[in-house]
Formats: structure tokens, C-alpha cells, sequence
């Protein structure tokens, strides 16, 4: 990881002791302290964006881990960063027992069908020019798997498993709806095997009635391939639908982990019970103010040293604002980065829709 | 009818065709709106939503145009009226808000500026008073420093606060409708729910009517009086947002509601709606929902109508339309089944 | 499962047909007139054994006939032989350079776009620095340095003339590596050379070809203009541009030599700016 040593020594201050989660070294996906930071560059000298600032996870095999957030929380460049398409400036993925970001140039590129990534725009991630076909033999051919006469029936089996039938192989983009293409993009990531599929909102460019076939489908090749998925998306129906675990980011950092239901149950993080409120809005009963303050979202340019939720907490006490509270367990697999979430946790959610 | 009974804005069988010819986009659309209320227009991408709200305000692409049916506003016929009778419309009698902000807004004007033009051109209200207006109004839809923003010129603003300058703008017009597309998709879920809780306070307190057009249900149960479904070019089901939502009739509606919510059916997937709705217009007879509907089941008699008739939009319960065979009082043994 | 196979599969037309069809009536007509053109100019000395350069004094300034197509100038010369080998000059001049043009402003271009860094910041300044200076400038120089001749016309085509290709393939080049599909590519592990030759070449070669083709008209009358000049091709070798310098003087008595290589010109240019517009323009899309 090359980096300048001022931006080293940033980045290793901002990882909190996570002595509850690193305990769990059986994960099969395992990140410690990720931080991604972005130059800036002004007159003024060369600032750091804080983009992702030590998140720390961990998925076991087979596990959907859902991840959700807003604009800005960083949890597209935690795609980027565990997809290895950006560097990460300090911290450590780990899958299955190895170290993921260490390998480079054709040792990664070898290793590349073991993390795979489905897109948020399906029509933006197939080259326009080529047919359905071409696009998904070319990464068999690239990685020498199968024998050459054996790939076209490959491509064939997976289009049926993606539920689209032979004709599209030599269809164009442009000819296809976007379900349609987000199954081939979805199929082309799966031809390669990968034990980590990460999904970077797969459905959020799509209607409806789409949606819910594209989410069915990837339910579908979970239980038959036993995929590992990171399911991240801003939408939180879509992620409680799909998530064992979800893990609920703020301003680069996660700031809870919990099964699923037990998240919905029990929200700990009072950023995550505002939320669920947001998402599931109640019939006529829209006041948020029990859950948000004014105030404004942290920026990436200037993280402040405590809390960054104390701005818009309406529980914040004058401690949080001056340490940043680590990542601790309040039950099993249960996950909060808030110091006082059991004085607040008595406050529920009403019933949601 | 007496006024207060008397629907704010009116739109009758209105129908919108391609220039060039072809199946109408919009075909024999009506709704109407009460003075106070919130009417939300919902249906998926392609269903011609967008459309409408264009078509009342006059404002369709060169590509389309109005065939039939009217559209009248507080007792005026939109579309017999001439230029400026259609400025005097827009702003004070009927408010806009575009899906793309940028298309609404002057890259060359500064923000205080653009949400001003209602306040000193629209009323001649003087420039001091118009631009303190200007701050509590960017205030009112939660952007941040508004003093500094304003000074903003339009295209210096991320998507989300160009959406929110645009609403500021559309409320110090203060109009009587106002219409909106899609107003809150761009945002996150908290600054939308946040948004959603004053244009509701503001809506009660100056007790202006919308038109809310949106695909998130989420957003209709939370914010809409009534709902109006709508599919290839035409409403199938519409009456109180209560009532709409605890009680869908129409397959669609039904369909369209688990999805948007995405609950799992028994099975734990989630109901897909087979096929596309992209052909729904070039059907030539029948429902045009009959090719992607499931409940005529194995019902020979109502398979036949399906195919053969268009449903009449009639109700099905007080106050409830719905253009369903289905679910017409005489064949109700089908609706219940489904 | 095949939910979405209601969405009838419409046999996909070849993509040359569908291409055609989208073409503004233009393209067609460019198409059809730069083919009769180039074929008078590859076949024509061959097929009507043409002399450009054997001199008649007896029958000088003829009006066109059966025996001269084009009539003769003031040295007996048949016209339409001189025209046709000097469009072989001229035609040939402009293509060389284009096509020098093209394969060293792209190649520079798309290293920019894909490599960035001090590659990228460079060869876009001395991009800035050159596509200001006019061929014109430069070939006077160069006449003044060398003398005249159609090598040193053709270097000074073309050392000015990669900058407008390098730009455009910068711009798109940069705009390819913005595409979705290119990360698709780096994170499925695609080499390399899969990458640009398979994603970006392709994607490059309509907006290019289209720029390539206006810019081969530009370049034949600035070669003609050159010529006429008497920067370019030296007599006796004929080209357009000399003869209708050469006409200036018998303008009153006869006209066909200046309007035959006039026309001449115009009627290539035109037809390849047609062909060039076409590739650009696609008939579908609605026009401002």
C-alpha cells in the first residue's frame, strides 16, 4: 500500500480498539480497520477525504451481510476498495484465511474470479458493442476456464439459470430490458465461480416489478451455489429482505452490526432507529424529530475527534463529542458504536409497515 | 355542485399521441383533485405518469400531443387557454416540480435569485423583502447555511439541493396545485422523510392541493389523501389512500403494492410481476393488463372478457373505482379467490 | 423462470443493415460520388489512356470536344488527362497525411486518456501549442527551409495535423475509462490488451472515422490551396491547385480550366464531408 507517511499515521489513529469483533477469527470475510482516503488538493497544501475511516466487519460463509447507508457514508467505496477496482490506504481484508489486498498485477488478475461484483446500472456494464454472448465468454477465455468448445454451452447453461433463454446470446444491449441485462451481468459474475459476490445496489436502477424478480434470483442462486454476499444498497427493504446480518454505515465508519431481525427489533444506534423511521414511514405520522436534530452531516474533509452522529443525535451527551465511541457488543453478534445505547434503548420503534 | 365540492383541477378522458403516430401514450386518462388534498398518481416507469403532469400544465415535448379530452383548473379550460393566460397559470395557480432540477433551474442565475423570480416578478414584492423570503423558504426545505447557498450560482448545487432550491422556488410562488414529479427520489431517505414533514406542515397550513406522481409507495401511504393507479396510458384503480392500500382490487395494484414493499409472500420469495409492461399499449383489445394477470385462473368466461373487453372504470365499493372484469360485482367470486 | 421471454426475440438485423438505414440520404450520395470519383482516378489513365503531359500547340485552349473531353490548355495539355492525375496527386497527398494524422494523433491520444500523468499533461500542452498554427504557416516555412515539393507539403500536413486526433481521443478515451463496463472488465480480469482492443478501439473507431473524413475534405482543398499557392506539387506534375493557378490568366477565353479543377475539388470535398457528416449524424435521433 503506497501512501505518504503523514496519511499512514491519520490512518492508523482512527482504528478504535475492536477487540469484541476481531474475536471472530473464524470469518470467512474478514475486514479490519479499511480506510480509504482521497487527496485533496488545494493552495492550501493536500487534505485527506476521509472517504471509508476504519471499517471493520465480518461474514461468515454463506452469510448475506447487508450494508446500508446514505449518500456519503462510504459504502460504495467499500465496494470499490473489497472489489479491489481503488487501493485501500490502510487496513486488511482477509478471505478465507488469506490477505486479499496483497497480491498485484497478474497475481491479482488470476485471482480476480474469487470476488465479483454486480453493478448498479446493468446497462452500463456491458459493453454496448458486443452481443450478451461475447461479453460473458470473454472472461472465461480471459481465465483459461474449461475447455475452449465446452464455454459456449457453459454461457448456455448459465443464461438458463439466470432464466433467460438461448436467443440472447446473440442479442445486443441495447435489444434487452435492464431485468434482462442485470440476470446477464449477474450470470457473468457467476461463470467465474467467485466465492464473494458483492452487490453494489443491483436493483436500484430498476422498476418494481424487476426488482423483486432480481432479488428473487439471487435469493434463488444463494441457496443453490451457497454464495457469500455483500448485499449494500440505500434501500432498507431491500437489504432486510435479502440480509442475514446487516451492518448500518455513517460518515465512513459502521456504526452497527446486527442480525437482521434483531436490527429491526432492537435498533441500538440511534442513527439506525432514524433510519427505519425514514424508510418505513408510517401512515400520516411523519416526525422525525424524535430521532433527528438539525444538524449537519460530518464532512469527509473534516472528521471531528468524537461521535460523528453527536451532531444530529438527539441523545448526545457532552462525552461524545470528544471520543470516538469503538465498536462493542451489547448481545450476541449484536454490534453498536454508541457509548450510551442502553440508556436510550428503551425508546423502540411503533410497529412498522 | 357546490364550490367547495367543486374538484380544484379536472382532467377528463384525456388523451395524448405521439406526433408521428402510434398507440397514445396517455389514452383516456381522468382524474381530479380537491382544493387541500393530496392526490397521488402512482405507477411504474413507461405507465405515463410524467406525462399528465406535463399535459395539464402545457408543457408536452414537440413529439406528443393532446388528442382529447380537457383539462380544467378552478373552473378554466387549460387547454383552449392562450399564452398569457398559461403564465398567469403556472407559478401562482399551478406549481411545477420537475424530476430533473435541471431543467428548472438558470445556471447563470444565483439561487436567491431563482427562488425570488415568483416573489418579484410573480407578486412585485421589493428585492429586500422577496430575498429574507428566499432564506426562510430554503430554510423551510432544510438546506444547510442557507446565506451562504444563496449566493450559490444553480450549477455549483449537488442533485439533491439543486431538488430542494427548486422546491423553495415552487412554494414562493404559493400556488393553489402544485404538481410534483418525483420530488424526493434523488435524496436520501432521511432528508426525504425530513423534506416530507414540512411540505405537509406547509400543505396544512396553507392548504394548497398536490399531485404528487411517484413510484415509491412508501411515500404514498406516509403523505397521500388519495391514490390513482396508473398503467399503459390509463388510471385503474383510485380512491382514498387508506382504503386503496388496506384493500387493493385491481391485480396490479395488488402486484405493485407487495413489490414496492417488498414483503414475502408464504414461500419467503417475493411476488415478481411476469412479462413487461413496455408493450401494454399495443394491445388492441381487452385489458391491458391480461397478459402479466394471474387471477382469471382457470376461468374460461372471465379469460374471454379479459382478452375481448376493456374494463369500464366503475366501483367497487364507495368511493373505490377499478377497470377490472374481476372485480365486478357480478364476477366478485374471482376477485376474492385472487 | 424465463419470466421475461414474453418480450418477443426479434431476430437481431445485421448490424451493417441497421446502420445503413439510420444514414442521412447524404451519406449515400457521398458514398456513391467519392466511389465514381476514386474509380476515374485508380482506372482512368488505364481504361482511356490518358496523356497529362504531351504538349499540342496547335490545338492550345480548345474548347472541350469528342477528342478532349475537357478541351486543352495553353499548352495543349488535354485537360481531363491533367485532371486526373492531378487528382491522383492530390487525393493521394491528402490521404497520406490524413492517414499519418490519424495513426499518431490516436495512438498519442488514447495514452493520454488511459495513462494520464506527466504522458497525459505534455502531449496535451504541445496538443495546444500546434493545433493553433495553420498548415499554411508551417508549409511556407518549411518551402522557405527545403524548397517546394510534395514530401515536404505532406510533413507539413502532417506535423500540425495529429493534434486535432490526439485531442478527440483523449475526450474519448476518457470518457470509455468512465464506463461501467471497463470496471466490469478490470474486476471480472480481463488483460489488458483485452481492454483496448476489444472495449476501447472499437468504441472509438465512428467518432474517429467520422472526424477523418471531414477533416480529408479540409485537407484536399488546403492541398489545392497549397498548390495554388505554389507551396505544394511543382509543374509539370499537375494537380488541382496548379491548374487553376495556371488558369488565372485565361479566364475570359477559357474558362473550363479553372472551373474543371474548381469543380473537381469541390465535388470530392463535398462528397467525403457528406460521408464524414454521415457517420456522425444518425438520422433517428432528434435534431436541434
Amino acid at each position: 500500500m503506497m501512501m505518504n507517511a503523514p496519511i499512514n499515521a491519520i490512518a492508523r489513529r482512527a482504528t478504535p480498539e475492536y477487540d469484541d469483533l476481531s474475536r471472530n477469527d473464524a470469518a470467512f470475510l474478514s475486514v479490519d480497520g479499511l480506510c480509504k482516503y482521497y487527496t485533496w488538493r488545494s493552495f492550501r497544501g493536500t487534505r485527506p477525504i476521509k472517504s471509508l475511516d476504519g471499517v471493520t466487519l465480518r461474514v461468515a460463509k454463506g452469510e448475506i451481510l447487508g450494508i446500508v447507508g446514505e449518500s456519503g457514508c462510504g459504502k460504495s467505496t467499500l465496494a470499490k476498495v473489497i472489489t479491489r477496482l481503488t487501493s485501500a490506504t490502510a487496513g486488511r481484508v482477509m478471505l478465507d484465511g488469506r490477505d486479499w489486498l496483497e497480491p498485484k498485477g497478474e497475481a491479482l488478475r488470476k485471482r480476480r474470479p474469487e470476488v465479483q461484483l454486480v453493478f448498479q446500472d446493468p446497462y452500463g456494464a456491458l459493453d454496448p458493442r458486443m452481443s450478451i454472448g461475447t461479453s460473458m465468454l470473454a472472461p472465461l477465455a480471459a481465465h483459461g476456464i474449461g475447455a475452449p468448445e465446452t464455454r459456449r454451452d457453459r454461457v448456455l447453461d448459465m443464461l438458463d439459470e439466470v432464466g433467460l433463454d438461448a436467443s440472447f446470446f446473440d442479442r445486443l444491449p441495447s435489444q434487452c430490458s435492464g431485468g434482462q441485462l442485470q440476470r446477464v451481468v449477474i450470470g457473468r459474475a457467476l461463470l467465474l465461480e467467485p466465492r464473494l459476490l458483492v452487490c453494489d445496489e443491483p436493483t436500484s436502477a430498476l422498476d418494481a416489478s424487476m426488482r423483486t424478480q432480481i432479488l428473487n434470483l439471487l435469493m434463488d442462486l444463494r441457496e443453490k451455489r451457497g454464495l457469500t454476499m455483500l448485499m449494500i444498497s440505500h434501500d432498507l427493504r431491500v437489504v432486510r429482505h435479502m440480509s442475514d446480518r446487516i451492518a448500518v454505515m455513517y460518515a465512513g465508519k459502521v456504526v452497527e452490526i446486527a442480525p437482521r431481525d434483531r436490527l429491526f427489533d432492537a435498533p441500538a444506534h440511534p442513527y439506525t432507529r432514524a433510519l427505519i423511521a425514514s424508510a418505513l414511514l408510517e401512515r400520516g405520522g411523519i416526525d422525525l424529530s424524535r430521532h433527528l436534530r438539525e444538524g449537519e452531516v460530518p464532512s469527509p474533509l473534516d472528521m471531528p475527534e468524537g461521535c460523528r452522529f453527536a451532531t444530529r443525535c438527539p441523545h448526545a451527551q457532552p462525552d461524545c463529542a470528544q471520543l470516538e465511541p469503538g465498536l462493542k457488543q451489547t448481545e450476541a453478534a449484536h454490534f453498536v458504536r454508541c457509548r450510551h445505547w442502553d440508556s436510550h434503548a428503551a425508546l423502540t420503534i411503533p410497529p412498522q409497515v | 355542485m357546490t364550490d367547495a365540492m367543486k374538484p380544484l383541477l379536472s382532467v377528463e378522458k384525456l388523451t395524448v399521441t405521439p406526433a408521428a403516430g402510434g398507440a397514445p401514450i396517455i389514452d383516456g386518462l381522468s382524474l381530479s383533485v380537491r382544493k387541500g388534498e393530496v392526490l397521488a398518481l402512482v405507477g411504474e416507469s413507461g405507465s405515463g405518469k410524467s406525462m399528465t403532469a406535463l399535459s395539464i400544465t402545457r408543457l408536452l415535448p414537440r413529439g406528443l400531443r393532446v388528442t382529447g379530452g380537457a383539462v380544467r383548473f378552478d373552473g378554466q379550460d387549460v387547454l383552449a387557454m392562450d399564452g398569457a393566460a398559461l403564465n398567469r397559470l403556472r407559478g401562482a395557480g399551478i406549481g411545477m416540480l420537475f424530476q430533473q432540477p435541471q431543467a428548472m433551474l438558470d445556471p447563470t442565475a444565483r439561487v436567491r435569485t431563482q427562488v425570488a423570480e415568483p416573489l418579484t416578478i410573480g407578486r412585485g414584492m421589493p428585492r429586500k423583502a422577496a430575498f429574507a423570503r428566499v432564506i426562510d423558504l430554503m430554510k423551510s426545505v432544510r438546506i444547510p447555511a442557507p446565506e451562504v447557498r444563496a449566493m450559490a450560482y444553480s450549477h455549483e448545487l449537488s442533485g439533491g439541493m439543486a431538488q430542494r432550491v427548486m422546491m423553495a422556488t415552487a412554494l414562493a410562488a404559493e400556488p393553489q396545485l402544485l404538481i410534483a414529479d418525483e420530488p424526493t427520489t434523488a435524496l436520501d431517505v432521511t432528508v426525504q422523510a425530513q423534506i416530507l414533514q414540512l411540505l405537509k406542515a406547509e400543505q396544512a397550513r396553507r392548504q394548497f392541493a398536490i399531485l404528487l406522481i411517484t413510484h415509491d409507495l412508501t411515500v404514498v401511504q406516509a403523505f397521500a389523501d388519495r391514490i390513482a393507479v396508473m398503467y399503459a396510458g390509463r388510471i385503474v384503480e383510485e380512491g382514498p389512500a387508506d382504503e386503496i392500500m388496506a384493500n387493493p382490487r385491481h391485480p396490479y395494484t395488488r402486484a405493485l403494492i407487495r413489490c414496492s414493499l417488498l414483503e414475502p409472500e408464504a414461500d419467503g420469495r417475493l411476488l415478481a410481476i411476469p412479462g413487461s409492461g413496455a408493450r401494454a399499449r399495443e394491445i388492441p383489445a381487452g385489458c391491458r393488463f391480461a397478459p402479466r394477470c394471474a387471477v382469471p385462473g382457470g376461468d374460461a368466461a372471465l379469460h374471454l372478457a379479459c382478452a375481448s373487453e376493456e374494463p369500464a372504470f366503475t366501483a367497487c365499493g364507495t368511493d373505490h373505482m377499478v377497470r377490472c372484469h374481476a372485480c365486478a360485482p357480478h364476477l366478485s367470486n374471482a376477485a376474492s379467490a385472487a | 423462470m424465463h419470466a421475461d421471454a414474453t418480450l418477443s426475440a426479434q431476430s437481431a438485423p445485421s448490424r451493417l443493415r441497421r446502420f445503413l438505414s439510420s444514414r442521412h440520404w447524404t451519406f449515400a450520395a457521398g458514398c456513391g460520388i467519392f466511389a465514381v470519383v476514386l474509380a476515374i482516378l485508380i482506372l482512368g489513365p488505364t481504361v482511356w489512356s490518358l496523356d497529362p503531359v504531351k504538349q499540342n500547340i496547335t490545338q492550345r485552349l480548345d474548347a472541350p470536344s469528342a477528342e478532349y473531353w475537357l478541351g486543352t490548355d495553353n499548352l495543349g495539355r488535354d485537360v481531363f488527362a491533367r485532371l486526373v492525375e492531378g487528382g491522383r496527386f492530390t487525393v493521394t497527398i491528402a490521404a497520406i497525411s490524413v492517414a499519418i494524422s490519424v495513426v499518431v494523433g490516436v495512438l498519442i491520444g488514447v495514452l493520454a486518456g488511459r495513462i494520464g500523468g506527466w504522458f497525459e499533461e505534455i502531449s496535451m500542452r504541445l496538443v495546444d501549442l500546434l493545433i493553433a498554427i495553420p498548415d499554411t504557416v508551417i508549409a511556407i516555412f518549411l518551402v522557405a527551409v527545403f524548397g517546394p515539393g510534395y514530401v515536404t507539403l505532406i510533413i507539413a500536413l502532417t506535423i500540425v495535423g495529429w493534434t486535432p486526433y490526439a485531442r478527440l481521443a483523449r475526450g474519448l478515451a476518457l470518457q470509455i475509462n468512465a464506463m461501467d463496463y471497463i470496471r466490469a472488465a478490470e474486476v471480472l480480469g480481463m488483460t489488458r490488451g483485452f481492454v483496448i482492443f476489444r472495449h476501447f478501439i472499437p468504441n472509438l473507431i465512428r467518432p474517429i472515422s467520422a472526424v477523418t473524413f471531414l477533416r480529408f475534405g479540409h485537407k484536399l482543398i488546403t492541398v489545392g490551396g497549397l498548390s495554388f499557392l505554389g507551396l505544394g506539387v511543382q509543374p509539370p506534375d499537375p494537380d488541382w491547385g496548379l491548374m487553376l493557378a495556371a488558369a488565372q490568366p485565361y479566364l475570359d477565353r477559357a474558362p473550363m480550366l479553372m472551373i474543371a479543377p474548381g469543380l473537381a475539388i469541390f465535388i470530392t470535398a463535398l462528397s467525403v464531408t457528406w460521408i464524414g457528416h454521415g457517420l456522425e449524424i444518425d438520422r433517428t435521433t432528434p435534431q436541434s
